[in-house]
């Protein structure tokens, strides 16, 4: 019983990478890249609304900040979510770049080939995708549906409005 | 004391109906206002120097502009004075604008004039002739309009390039 059960924890190489592949889990360099991206897109309309809607950032600084990590940390979950849908999209597309890598001794080489590049294909589109999406949805929040608004509400709103519909879409296949 | 009382009052009245003789118009500066987003209506000065051979200051001066008349008003000099006037944004016209400028003497003749229907025989001291470009009135598209089209067209790319990804 105890060798059955030593056998089946010790994975090997090939199903640890297969769960790597298919689990929604991103490396540390990737998940630097996520929120680091995050975190600009989420600064970015602290200058609009400064400028625009005359927010001072010596007076709000707080608000800004709050809604800067709330943003960030769902845009980041966006990312993540949209990567995994597209790179498996993507890997399979790429069986038509690769279609005479087929032999064994090969074959682990253009997997792990063809796993680097629909990663990072993934993940730049990803962000490019959801960079985009939040940036319309922030501007039609804040110049057209909440433009009456005081700006600190229109800033929280239109804020949690763009990542949350973002994080929303996301979920979808 | 009664004797002093009507000298006073002969030198005020005379003071007042003070004519300037072969009054000489310099220094004519004109401005209006150009930016219809700063202001409600558009204004129009004229500003000059009147010298007078009689050394007269504080004399009415009369602008005529298109049929209608307005007097001006001097500093504290009395020397300078400052014909002005105002219409609504919609309404001012722009390009080259006429103001006819009379002494008193000349403003009289110029209505009686205006009543007898012979306006050749009007003499203005001067002409000025100036040029209103128009007001600003903004950018006929709103830019905060044409940054959320423009995001919407790159998200619309970017959706577009994902499906055919995903199909």
């Amino acid at each position: 019983m105890s060798a059955k059960s030593s056998k089946s924890k010790n994975l090997s190489q090939e199903e640890e990478a297969l769960l790597q592949d298919y689990s929604r889990d991103l490396s540390t360099k990737s998940s630097a890249f996520f929120y680091g991206n995050a975190a600009i897109v989420s600064a970015v309309p602290i200058w609009l609304f400064w400028k625009i809607h005359q927010m001072e950032p010596t007076n709000n600084y707080i608000y800004f900040i709050l809604g800067t990590l709330f943003t960030a940390y769902l845009i980041s979950f966006a990312y993540k979510n949209v990567k995994f849908v597209l790179k498996h999209k993507i890997f399979q597309n790429l069986d038509n770049v690769f279609p005479n890598e087929k032999e064994k001794k090969n074959e682990d080489r253009s997997l792990k080939k063809k796993n680097e590049i629909a990663e990072y294909e993934a993940t730049t589109y990803s962000i490019f995708y959801n960079n985009s999406l939040f940036l319309f949805i922030l501007l039609v929040a804040s110049f057209v549906i909440f433009k009456n608004f005081t700006p600190l509400f229109n800033y929280f709103l239109s804020m949690s409005i763009a990542s949350g519909l973002l994080a929303l879409f996301s979920t979808s296949k | 004391m009664k004797s002093i009382f009507f000298a006073v009052l002969i030198i005020a009245t005379s003071a007042s109906g003070q004519q300037c003789n072969q009054a000489k118009i310099l220094n004519v500066r004109t401005s209006t206002s150009e930016n219809s987003k700063l202001n409600t209506e558009t204004a129009f000065i004229i500003q000059f120097k009147a010298q007078c051979q009689n050394n007269a200051r504080n004399v009415p001066f009369y602008a005529e502009i298109d049929g209608k008349f307005l007097t001006s008003s001097a500093d504290a000099t009395g020397e300078n004075y400052e014909i002005s006037w105002s219409e609504p944004i919609k309404k001012a016209r722009s390009g080259e604008i006429k103001v006819r400028i009379f002494d008193e003497e000349g403003y009289g003749a110029f209505r009686k004039a205006q009543r007898s229907g012979d306006l050749s025989s009007s003499k203005d001291l001067q002409t000025v002739t100036f040029y209103h470009q128009g007001s600003y009135k903004g950018p006929s598209v709103q830019i905060e309009f044409l940054v959320t089209v423009l995001f919407g067209v790159i998200f619309y790319f970017a959706k577009s390039s994902m499906n055919k990804i995903q199909n």
